[in-house]
């Protein structure tokens, strides 16, 4: 009983919230004297596709490279090779110290002119790879420095080798602790990845910025591009959630 | 079982850099079946023992074990936290001492049930108390039949009514006749369960303790010869 009032006090309160938040953007609707006209999405659907489809393999490519990257950072940043150490501490404060547009500006330049990269995918996907590669790489060290110090010596007590002890103690433990902010992070770079539209990457964002500059819609062109984005980043949050959960027992 | 230690001496460097002496030329040598080592916090009990474990390289001297199996019991978190209880056990048999799957289940479920632990063999670590974590923690350092047991304040963090059914669990192995090592503040612990007790401590002279005096456990509270040993035990045991 006391679980079922929980629950209706949970679902109508998310009610109201929800009911607030559609005024609002309801009320900014009228003030503006706009009426919606979502046909574009028909019209353009094919382009829309293919900016979703485009935005997702730049996420998962870019994820699966900002983590091998981020995995070498981090990995540099704990050893013992000073040299290597200050090399990745450069990389990672300079990459979180500076905005990501400019990133991109200088990047693109650098990579595109002097190295000829002229694939314009390519290159985002290695800028994005980049920038998303330091904040992983904090993640993972993050990840390292709180594994507990007993747990390697309690492996030691059971009589585990070394490697036996990273591939089923630290590895596993450390997965754990860092799943949860690497799914954030994917998230992230879903999010990012609409930056890339100013070096005319034809992500999701460019497509609707392209159309929008086309029939004028802008306001329905964005609402509808957010929507698209959420589609992506709201499983991925519940996705993170799950993990969390599961992996509770670090705490 | 026969334990020797030749002026053993160990160091180590604090955060702050300077190297501090916690061990200082520890001699040893004589027959043990159960032995406490008692003293003053910060006396290098615990260091002396993941010595003698093999745990950590003394800087200076040498020591030998009559046997080769040996078991470890931390102060607290030696289980691994990403594994149930059963798994704790289970793996390292599978994984150290080679055994089959079904060998270390039955090996595990036998401890566990043993000890009263089977409902709890499938929860994590973290989902047990403190007591349950630590009999699980014994159970799979004498899952492999060891020939000795180092126990590092095996209830130190523990609540009276856990460090109770902690060392009845010590003690009932201890009948069955293993043989072990323990680093404990339990002083009725160490009088009655353990045949021989040594008293480790910093003395004025020495930086870094030694073994001020060792023997069998009722004569060295009863009737402790040194006065540093002397002095400890009556303030302890005042209340």
């Amino acid at each position: 009983m006391v679980l079922r009032s929980q629950l209706i006090k949970k679902v109508v309160n998310a009610l109201l919230a929800s009911l607030l938040v559609l005024a609002l953007v309801w009320i900014s609707v009228l003030r503006l004297g706009v009426s919606f006209d979502f046909s574009f999405i028909i019209q353009f659907k094919s382009r829309i596709l293919q900016g979703f489809l485009m935005t997702v393999a730049l996420s998962l490519i870019g994820f699966v490279l900002s983590l091998f990257i981020g995995i070498i950072a981090a990995l540099w940043q704990n050893g013992k090779i000073l040299f290597l150490k200050y090399i990745s501490s450069i990389y990672i404060n300079f990459i979180r110290g500076t905005p990501l547009i400019m990133q991109i500006y200088l990047f693109y330049y650098i990579i595109g002119t002097a190295w000829g990269v002229n694939n314009r995918f390519v290159s985002g996907v290695l800028i994005l790879s980049v920038f998303e590669g330091a904040y992983i790489a904090e993640i993972i060290r993050a990840g390292i420095q709180g594994l507990a110090p007993t747990q390697v010596e309690a492996a030691r007590a059971v009589g585990f080798t070394k490697s036996q002890t990273i591939k089923l103690v630290i590895i596993p433990q450390l997965i754990a602790r860092i799943l949860p902010a690497l799914v954030g992070q994917f998230s992230s770079i879903i999010k990012d990845s609409s930056l890339l539209s100013i070096i005319a990457v034809i992500e999701l964002t460019q497509t609707i910025r392209e159309i929008s500059a086309l029939n004028f819609r802008l306001f329905e062109s964005y609402l509808f591009l957010g929507v698209l984005y959420l589609c992506l980043t709201i499983p991925l949050a519940i996705v993170g959630k799950i993990f969390e959960k599961q992996f509770s027992f670090e705490t | 079982m026969r334990i020797t230690i030749k002026d053993l001496s160990h160091s180590f460097v604090t955060p702050e850099g300077k190297m501090k002496k916690v061990l200082s030329h520890v001699d040893f040598d004589d027959d043990i079946s159960t032995l406490s080592l008692i003293g003053p916090s910060g006396g290098g009990k615990s260091t002396l023992l993941r010595i003698l474990a093999g745990l950590i390289k003394p800087t200076e001297g040498e020591f030998f074990i009559e046997c080769k199996k040996t078991g470890f019991v931390f102060q607290q978190n030696g289980l691994f936290k990403h594994w149930t209880g059963l798994e704790n056990i289970t793996i390292p048999l599978e994984k150290v001492h080679k055994y089959t799957h079904t060998e270390a289940l039955e090996r595990a479920e036998e401890l566990l049930d043993r000890f009263g632990l089977l409902k709890d063999a499938y929860k994590k670590p973290s989902e047990l108390s403190g007591g349950q974590q630590q009999r699980i923690a014994i159970a799979r350092a004498v899952a492999p039949r060891p020939n000795l047991l180092f126990l590092d304040e095996p209830t130190s963090a523990l609540d009276p009514e856990y460090t109770v059914e902690v060392l009845d669990m010590i003690n009932e192995l201890k009948d069955e006749g293993l043989n072990f090592i323990i680093v404990t503040h339990e002083m009725g612990f160490a009088k009655l369960a353990c045949e021989k007790t040594g008293f480790l401590s910093e003395t004025v002279l020495s930086q870094g303790a030694r073994l001020i005096e060792v023997g069998k456990s009722r004569e060295i509270f009863e009737h402790p010869k040194e006065p540093i040993v002397k002095n400890f035990l009556d303030k302890i045991l005042m209340w």
